[in-house]
């Protein structure tokens, strides 16, 4: 299937918030209660459609990294956008954001598009961060913001959809140059157009059959 | 560095220097001097020297020292790397110092061998601050600085690997720096290239980050820039580094097939023979290795077996397990699509088969390796294999499962046979059609020649092979023959059935003999060594071959019927079991009770008898017990690993491998993974089967308590014969069961019995003293255990039964009561009538001769009398069936009992059962006495009547 553009995105946020729950509802379209290490789902993939256009969505799920944070900040630099989650429920998830935002601006590339997400708020009664606050905390910064649920799938398409739909605007004003490898967008496979195509194709060589078969 | 601070470090140098000079002076420049060859001297004027084109000398100096002595890199590294370091970290405006004291450190981290490299390259890796500093110096101005802190960085990986993945961890920049890397110069390419594969080893959270910075991208650029299988040793160092990244890695297997890599891989595998100028040779081996990496990634992506040690301190439950193995198989499968679409299948087959085979074993066994794994379970490429073909001897094109038959029998290498006939198993896997068709062709096709180059079947081949070893001499082709033919019967009823009507003898032979395949089979386990060196190819032909009849015997009754049909068969497997045949190998003799114990599932009886008599029960579970604690078997059941990773070092000595055997398969190719999993679930059922044929030797047809109760309407006479028939039955029961307790008890006491088993048995007894007999009573009592477990509910029912019974006997005996005084009253009648009778007769005697009335007396006496007795028999029987139960319940409860006692409890229990036994059996006799009289007095009314 052709796409315009491939994204790289990195979901981050403190354990237990519900990254590998996000990533499998956007992917998979289910919820499961996974295990409390993160299996498997590191990694997925999807396409949808932003600005009209076709876009390929890779994202990696970082949990993996959680006793590693160091390596956990090896991505920011190679991604276009990141889901930085916390927990409507857990107040103290909330508090951490401004760690998580310092290192991002350490690490990332100035354009890399920050999508705020408060997770779990399908969970009404044991609300510990109202959608207000999470919303200034995203106007303070910068940031876009979306309450999900990966749980009922409330707002989960929204929150990587809207994130690409940043990340394209940069690319048409110009913000965002896709010649840059490491800003995490690559232009898509399109047979239309020549050159444009990262996959490396190696032609099948093939000897042919020896000429000499007498005897 | 402040002015001042220069100034004072001029000052030092400069009296350091005047000191050396007096100092030489004075003493001679003697090997005892500390810096005798002036290291310290330059690295003082590195360090903290003024003038940049001093400090730049002073290292050019140190580079020329050190390379000479590994004594000076060691005193580097014992006093100098933290003001290396410093300079290094503080000198940010002058690129001439930045490179010479990165010169300088790379020298001290390379060249020869030796404990001072080794110490420098330690104090780099080791050190956080110094990975760190390195890395950010790949980032700098000066292509030699770059270059020089890639390659430092590069010399220490090569023997600190560890610890410098554990700091490039720690680092968020230094992936990033290194893919960067990757895109500059080629030579700084290569070195951030051999950098990565060094992190990306065994470090699955650097794979991750490694892939996600685009480095599939990247190392297909480069194989594409430098002439993919052709090219050079950089494309091997790619492949190097993909497989590191793919090796047990499922989410980078998935963005490798996402982003198209995939499809790729088999192109870079596609070698074949090469014919060149001077005739045949050998593909270069730097192709050679290239293939090899490529046939690498072939294989990590469509396996799905773990990496060994990966993941071991993880806490995983069975849940998560199984979560994780099934993910890993959904990976594969997708993989094995991906790779179909490609015609991988054929391009592996051209590597691998036939004419256009290349030329080098140890490519042509990775090739066939990567096969199985590919076609496994997979319908699509399994079809693709059946229907390939493969060119033979320039002119004939034939099957390509041919041709991989006929390596899998003829190659001379062991490694490359294994492999084939891993390819045919492969193929056949999951695949119950293919299984059949090949099946059908199993027929000699006429005389021909014995390396089967005449055979125009796969099955044809394997008949020749399995049917001209008539000599019983290990032959190799018939070994590799039955293998393949295991893999043709397993778990496919249909074929197992065909299997049993082949006839080896080839339809053209006048003789109108039959010879069939199954016997044929079983009589090469004959076959005995005559040299040392001749015991390995004789036990591994006898675990072929027996692990052939375990997989056609298990749960086919038809075979089992078949098998046994030959009265030879099982006393043969039995002493096969006994002995192990002429090599005493313990896996011959348990492989063959494993045959035993799938006939036994069928036949029960009349091969529990063989096996006790035989083999003895309990060595049959000690040898089960042996191969299963045995180091082959323990390897073998481990779960399946991932073979080991390539790496530059190990390619370049397999590239030029003539026999293409790397290593030994775990369990030394005797047992695999699956018959381990079998083998352990079927001890389990065997066992069971075996306790309760002693518990409840009638299954099946067991009597009720109706058999013994009287039926409506039915005689004295018929009811009185089934009573028969049902004592004679649980005489015939009691003896079975005393007979097999006799034997058990025996064996247990250790006593063989001469008459009973064939010599040998001192071997059995023998071992027994050595110490053997605490791990054949777990058996024992395992076997208690899984009897006491399967009669729990038998338990129950012989309970429910015996009340019954009780309740039967004590109407019986009100009756027998009420009957014996009416007998006594009877007789006593009798006796008055008799006396009467006498008297009478006596009378008459005496008063007149001439008639006999006594005569209608005596009848109407006889029959009241045979009335009484009769009754008598019947409470009789029922008193039996009665003490019958009790004892039996008695036994099984007491084995219930004794589940956690050892020997001496399963002895008392068995002696009560014996005793309660003969209580039993006596009281039988008793009964028994009168019985045959009263039998026989019976009879004749009966007779009489009819
Ligand atoms: N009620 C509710 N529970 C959720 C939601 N998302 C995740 N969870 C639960 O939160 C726990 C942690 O989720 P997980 O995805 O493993 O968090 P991670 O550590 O950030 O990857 C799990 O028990 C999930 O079942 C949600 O939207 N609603
Ligand atoms: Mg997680």
């Amino acid at each position: 299937m052709s796409y315009a553009y491939l994204l790289k995105y990195i979901i981050i946020g403190d354990t237990g918030v519900g990254k590998s729950c996000l990533l499998l509802q956007f992917t998979d379209q289910r919820f499961q209660l996974v295990h409390d290490l993160t299996i498997g789902v590191e990694f997925g993939s999807r396409m949808v459609t932003a600005g009209g256009k076709q876009v390929k969505l890779q994202i990696w799920d970082t949990a993996g990294q959680e006793s590693f944070r160091s390596i956990t900040r090896s991505y920011y630099r190679g991604a276009a956008g990141a889901l930085l989650v916390y927990d409507v429920t857990r107040r103290e998830t909330f508090d951490n954001l401004s760690s998580w935002l310092q290192d991002c601006r350490a690490n990332a590339n100035h354009n890399m598009v920050i999508m705020l997400v408060g997770n779990k708020s399908d969970v009404s009664h044991r609300r510990a961060v109202s959608t207000e606050e999470g919303e200034m905390f995203a106007r303070e910064n910068g940031l876009l913001f979306v309450e999900t649920s990966a749980k009922s799938a409330f707002g989960v398409d929204d929150a990587f959809v809207a994130t690409a739909g940043a990340v394209l605007a940069k690319i048409d004003t110009g913000v965002l140059d896709v010649k840059n490898e490491s800003s995490g967008v690559k232009l898509g496979y399109d047979p239309g157009r020549k050159g444009t195509s990262d996959v490396a194709r190696l032609d099948v060589r093939r000897a042919e059959p020896g000429a000499s078969s007498c005897c | 560095m402040g002015r001042l601070d220069r100034v004072a470090a001029l000052a030092r140098d400069v009296t350091s220097a005047t000191a050396d000079v007096a100092r030489n002076i004075v003493f001679g420049s003697g090997p005892e001097g500390e810096d005798d060859d002036g290291v310290e001297r330059a690295l003082e004027r590195l360090t903290c020297g003024v003038l940049s084109s001093d400090r730049a000398l002073a290292g050019r100096t140190l580079c020329e020292i050190v390379e000479e002595r590994d004594s000076a890199k060691a005193r580097v590294a014992r006093a100098w790397g933290e003001r290396l370091l410093e300079t290094l970290r503080e000198t940010t405006d002058d690129d001439d110092v930045i490179r010479a004291a990165l010169e300088a450190t790379r020298a001290c981290a390379s060249g020869r061998m030796g404990e001072g490299r080794d110490a420098c390259r330690a104090m780099i890796a080791r050190d956080f601050a110094w990975v760190r500093q390195l890395v950010s110096e790949l980032r700098g101005r000066d292509f030699y600085s770059r270059l020089a802190a890639a390659q430092t960085l590069r010399e220490a990986s090569e023997s600190e690997g560890e610890a410098l993945r554990a700091s490039a961890a720690r680092d968020p920049t230094a992936v990033p720096t290194l893919m960067d890397a990757m895109k500059e110069n080629e030579v700084i390419r290569n070195e951030a290239l051999l950098l990565l594969v060094e992190l990306t080893k065994d470090h699955e959270e650097l794979q991750k980050i490694v892939a996600f910075e685009g480095a599939f991208e990247r190392a297909f650029a480069v194989m594409r820039e430098e002439g993919g299988v052709e090219g050079g040793v950089v494309v091997q160092d790619c492949l190097e580094l993909c497989n590191n990244l793919l090796r047990d890695n499922p989410s980078n297997q998935t963005l490798f097939r996402e982003n198209g890599f995939v499809r790729s891989v088999p192109g870079l595998a596609a070698v074949e023979r090469e014919i060149g100028n001077s005739g045949m040779r050998g593909i270069s081996a730097q192709k050679a290795a290239n293939a090899l990496c490529a046939l690498e990634t072939v294989h990590l992506l469509v396996s799905p077996n773990q990496e060994d040690g990966k993941r071991r301190n993880a806490r995983h439950d069975a849940e998560l397990e199984a979560l994780l193995r099934q993910q890993r198989l959904a990976g594969c499968r997708a993989n094995q699509s991906e790779l179909a679409k490609t015609g991988t299948v054929e391009i592996l087959v051209r590597a691998s088969l036939g004419d256009s085979a290349v030329n080098a074993v140890s490519v042509r066994v990775a090739a066939l390796r990567a096969l199985a794994a590919l076609v496994r379970n997979h319908e699509e490429n399994q079809t693709e294999l059946f229907s390939a073909t493969a060119d033979r001897a320039g002119t004939v094109t034939e099957p390509a499962l041919l041709a991989c038959g006929r390596t899998a029998l003829h190659s001379l290498s062991p490694a490359e046979r294994a492999a084939a006939s891993s390819v045919l198993g492969a193929s056949m896997r999951g695949n119950p059609d293919g299984q059949l068709l090949l099946v059908s062709t199993l027929a000699p096709t006429g005389f021909g020649a014995t390396d089967g180059s005449e055979d125009a079947s796969l099955g044809g081949l394997l008949a020749r092979a399995l049917a001209t070893n008539v000599g019983m001499v290990y032959d190799q082709a018939s070994v590799e023959a039955a293998r393949i033919l295991r893999d043709m019967l397993h778990r496919n009823d249909d074929a197992k059935l065909k299997a049993l009507r082949v006839n080896l003898e080839p339809v053209t032979s006048r003789a109108n003999a039959s010879e069939l395949l199954l016997p044929r089979c079983v009589r090469q386990l004959a076959v005995t060594h005559t040299t040392e060196d001749e015991k390995p190819q004789v036990e591994r032909l006898q675990t072929v071959i027996l692990r052939l009849l375990i997989v056609w015997l298990y749960e086919c009754k038809p075979a089992v019927d078949a098998f046994l049909s030959s009265p030879g068969h099982l006393p043969a497997i039995a002493d096969l079991a006994r002995t192990g045949g002429s090599t005493e190998s313990p896996h011959v003799a348990a492989l063959a009770c494993v045959v035993l114990g799938c006939c036994l599932l069928e036949k029960a009886g009349s091969v529990l008898d063989v096996v006790s008599a035989r083999v003895g029960l309990q060595s049959f579970f000690m040898k089960w017990e042996a191969m299963t604690t045995s180091e082959q078997y323990v390897q073998a059941a481990e779960t399946p690993k991932l073979p080991r990773a390539l790496t530059r070092a190990n390619v370049a000595k397999l590239a030029i491998q003539s026999d293409g055997e790397d290593e030994v398969p775990p369990g030394e190719g005797l047992y695999d993974n699956e018959i381990t999993v079998f083998i352990n679930e079927l001890e389990e059922r065997v066992k069971t089967s075996i306790m309760s044929m002693y518990a409840k030797p009638s299954a099946g047809e067991e009597r009720s308590a109706s058999s013994v109760i009287r039926r409506d309407g039915e005689d004295d006479a018929s009811y009185l014969t089934r009573l028969q028939e049902a004592l004679r039955a649980s005489e015939k029961e009691l003896e079975d069961v005393r007979s097999r307790n006799t034997v058990l008890a025996e064996q247990l006491l250790g006593t063989s019995n001469p008459a009973a088993a064939p010599s040998g048995d001192e071997a059995v007894s023998g071992s027994m003293e050595n110490g053997s007999r605490p791990a054949s009573n777990e058996a024992l009592q395992a076997a208690v255990e899984a009897a006491k477990r399967a009669n729990a509910h038998e338990i129950e029912n012989l309970k429910r039964d015996l009340e019954d019974f009780k309740r039967l006997a004590d109407e019986r005996q009100e009756s027998l009561t009420s009957l014996s005084s009416a007998y006594n009253g009877l007789e006593a009648e009798v006796y008055r009538l008799e006396s009467e009778a006498t008297g009478l007769r006596a009378k008459l005697h005496d008063i007149a001769d001439s008639d006999d009335v006594s005569a209608p007396d005596t009848a109407t006496l006889d029959v009241a009398r045979e009335a009484g007795r009769q009754e008598g028999r019947r409470l009789a029987e029922v008193e039996f069936e009665t003490r019958m139960r009790d004892a039996v319940e008695a036994a099984v409860a007491e084995a219930a009992a004794a589940h956690e006692a050892e020997l001496n409890d399963l002895l008392a229990c068995l002696g009560q059962e014996e005793a309660s036994k003969e209580h039993l059996f006596a009281r039988l006799l008793e009964l028994g006495v009168d019985e045959t009289a009263l039998e026989e007095d019976l009879a004749k009314i009966v007779i009489g009547d009819e």
